[in-house]
């Protein structure tokens, strides 16, 4: 299978800021992809540059064979592209139904149809209980599932995921996990950022590791993991962490 | 088949749309004075203005306060038509439509990028530049204004009639059809975009909506809607100056009784206008002896509503609120006993 999704030397300034530096790598499609890393280390920014939220400094965005790097976030959204927000952006004022309608109508122009895809959409990120609730009557765990549901609803071939377990306990996350495994196992390509790292071990099939805007590597889970600089990154340089 | 399956669908909104249309049909006919028609005349109008501010602003979350203007060009091409060309109000309504959409565009194409508050500032700044053009265009009366009075045009072609209740069915009418617009919208693709973008701007976007197509072309409704508005008051004034048509009173009017009434809601500008502008014009004549005292009773309205119905006065209507109203009521009684 070829690469669903690839960031060529995508670079991101914020004013002097580097938040990016020459970034690269591919998604293959049907993979887990994770994205690891530091606090600050640009991860989300990362993000936001592949699903266009802003623009980039240099460097492109190839999704599905079509360079995206100038396209709007509506509009690659139309492509195949959805996302989530590590905050949830729910519609507050709506109801859970009604949010994930609203991902569901990006590819359907029948109201009607919008509710049917809606409604399986629900079932299946288990929020049918809540279809008539307001959004904002949601926890944050039931927020970021209504989240990953209306971009689901909007039939992706990629889903951007960010922080979808930060905060959860066990049993949520074990849920959360299976969720990623189930919308996986229906051919949607998953590229996700993820602090804790049980879960990216234990769901995705290549890790990249971002610190401080630059990549520093990427592999497999076991790879990543024995790496003596990731462990020097995501605990400091100085400590022995046991692992000589 | 599927007129059945979509009467069932809006069973409720047109069972209510059926029984406010006929008591308002029917009960006008028994009303003799000439006062109370005007007031009723006066309730459509404005509803027919909140409701297309209600697009705008209640469904798209887009505050405008600068609707006075496409009430203006509403009200203008209907003057200038009749005065110059005696034009049929039929006819001349539609261009204002025309005129008051293609203006939205052009200046809600770069005003639709501001968000909150820079858009309702923007807007007001944009109906005061209105009004001082308008104050010094001689072509169309300047300052003093146009009149346009013919009595011998028939009068189903001029809408000039000897008595109020034609003209009073006519306004009616219009307003039956934007209520049925406004609830098309909604239940529509686009209505539900606009909710979205009202929502939140920026998971609508990641959603795949054109947040700045959709923005726009709720605008344009909007305007047109609030243009029809216009043509209908100026024919039923027969009489159209700017300092009548674009103080900022009125661009805060038409926000008014659709915040009043309940903003996003189809019969929320319905209610508004009814209750604000039947209020208004009773307290100015009552209190013919103070003038100003009327606004004085209407603000107090306004702060009462504001404090105690946030969602407007339609959420007395919803069964729910009134329990929660009693409720929190027996409770405070039975704190204080």
């Amino acid at each position: 299978m070829g690469a669903l999704l690839e960031v060529r030397n995508a670079t991101k300034y914020f004013g002097g800021l580097k938040a990016n530096e020459d970034i690269s790598f591919e998604a293959e499609a049907g993979s887990i992809v994770g994205i690891v890393g530091p606090n600050g280390a640009g991860k989300t920014t990362l993000f936001n540059s592949i699903s266009r939220t802003h623009p980039l400094t240099s460097g492109q965005i190839i999704f599905n064979g079509e360079d995206v790097t100038k396209r709007k976030p509506f509009e690659v959204c139309k492509l195949g592209m959805g996302r989530t927000y590590q905050i949830p952006q729910a519609m507050e004022d709506m109801t859970t139904l009604e949010n994930i309608m609203v991902g569901a109508l990006c590819h359907r122009s029948s109201v009607k149809a919008a509710e049917e895809r809606a409604k399986e959409i629900s079932e299946f990120c288990d929020l049918s209980e809540f279809n008539n609730a307001t959004a904002s009557s949601l926890n944050v765990m039931q927020k970021k599932r209504l989240e990953i549901a209306r971009a689901l609803a909007g039939d992706p071939k990629l889903l951007l995921l960010d922080e979808t377990m930060a905060g959860l306990n066990g049993i949520e996350r074990t849920n959360a996990i299976n969720l990623i495994r189930k919308i996986n196992a229906n051919g949607i390509t998953i590229l996700m950022i993820e602090h804790v790292m049980k879960v990216v071990m234990s769901v995705s099939e290549k890790v990249v590791v971002i610190v401080s805007g630059r990549k520093l590597m990427e592999g497999n889970p076991n790879e990543v993991t024995s790496n003596p600089e990731v462990i020097n990154a995501y605990l400091g340089g100085g400590h022995n962490a046991g692992c000589q | 088949m599927k007129l059945r399956a979509s009467y069932n669908r809006h069973r409720e909104f047109l069972t209510t749309f059926m029984i406010v249309m006929a008591v308002l049909i029917i009960v006008p006919m028994f009303i003799m004075r000439e006062f109370a028609m005007n007031v009723l005349i006066l309730c459509t109008i404005w509803s027919i203005m909140g409701i297309g501010w209600n697009i705008i602003g209640g469904y798209a979350g887009q505050i405008s306060n600068g609707h006075a203007l496409f009430y203006a060009i509403g009200a203008y091409v209907g003057a200038m038509t009749m005065k110059w060309f005696q034009m049929t109000p039929w006819i001349s309504m539609w261009i204002g439509v025309l005129l008051s959409m293609v203006i939205a565009f052009v200046i809600g194409t770069p005003l639709l990028r501001l968000r909150d508050h820079y858009f309702a500032i923007s807007t007001m700044a944009l109906v005061e530049c209105t009004r001082i053009i308008f104050l010094n265009w001689k072509l169309i009366g300047a300052a003093t204004g146009v009149s346009f009075f013919y009595k011998k045009l028939p009068t189903w072609y001029s809408w000039q009639f000897a008595n109020k209740h034609p003209f009073y069915y006519i306004s009616l009418g219009f307003m039956a059809l934007c209520i049925i617009l406004t609830k098309a919208i909604e239940s529509s693709k686009f209505g539900y975009y606009c909710r979205a973008i009202k929502a939140n701007q920026e998971s609508a976007e990641s959603s795949g909506i054109d947040a700045a197509k959709y923005k726009r072309r709720a605008y344009m409704i909007s305007a047109a809607v609030v243009s029809v508005g216009g043509a209908l008051h100026a024919q039923y004034l027969q009489y159209i100056d700017p300092a009548v048509l674009l103080p900022l009173s009125n661009s805060m009017l038409i926000v008014l009784v659709c915040v009043m009434g309940g903003v996003g809601t189809v019969w929320g500008p319905v209610l508004g206008a009814f209750l604000m502008i039947t209020i208004n014009e009773y307290a100015r004549s009552f209190f013919v002896q103070f003038s100003g005292l009327n606004l004085v009773i209407y603000g107090i309205l306004v702060i009462f509503i504001v404090l105690f119905l946030p969602k407007g006065l339609i959420s007395l209507v919803k069964k729910d609120t009134l329990i929660n109203i009693s409720r929190k009521l027996m409770k405070k009684l039975r704190a204080t006993s």
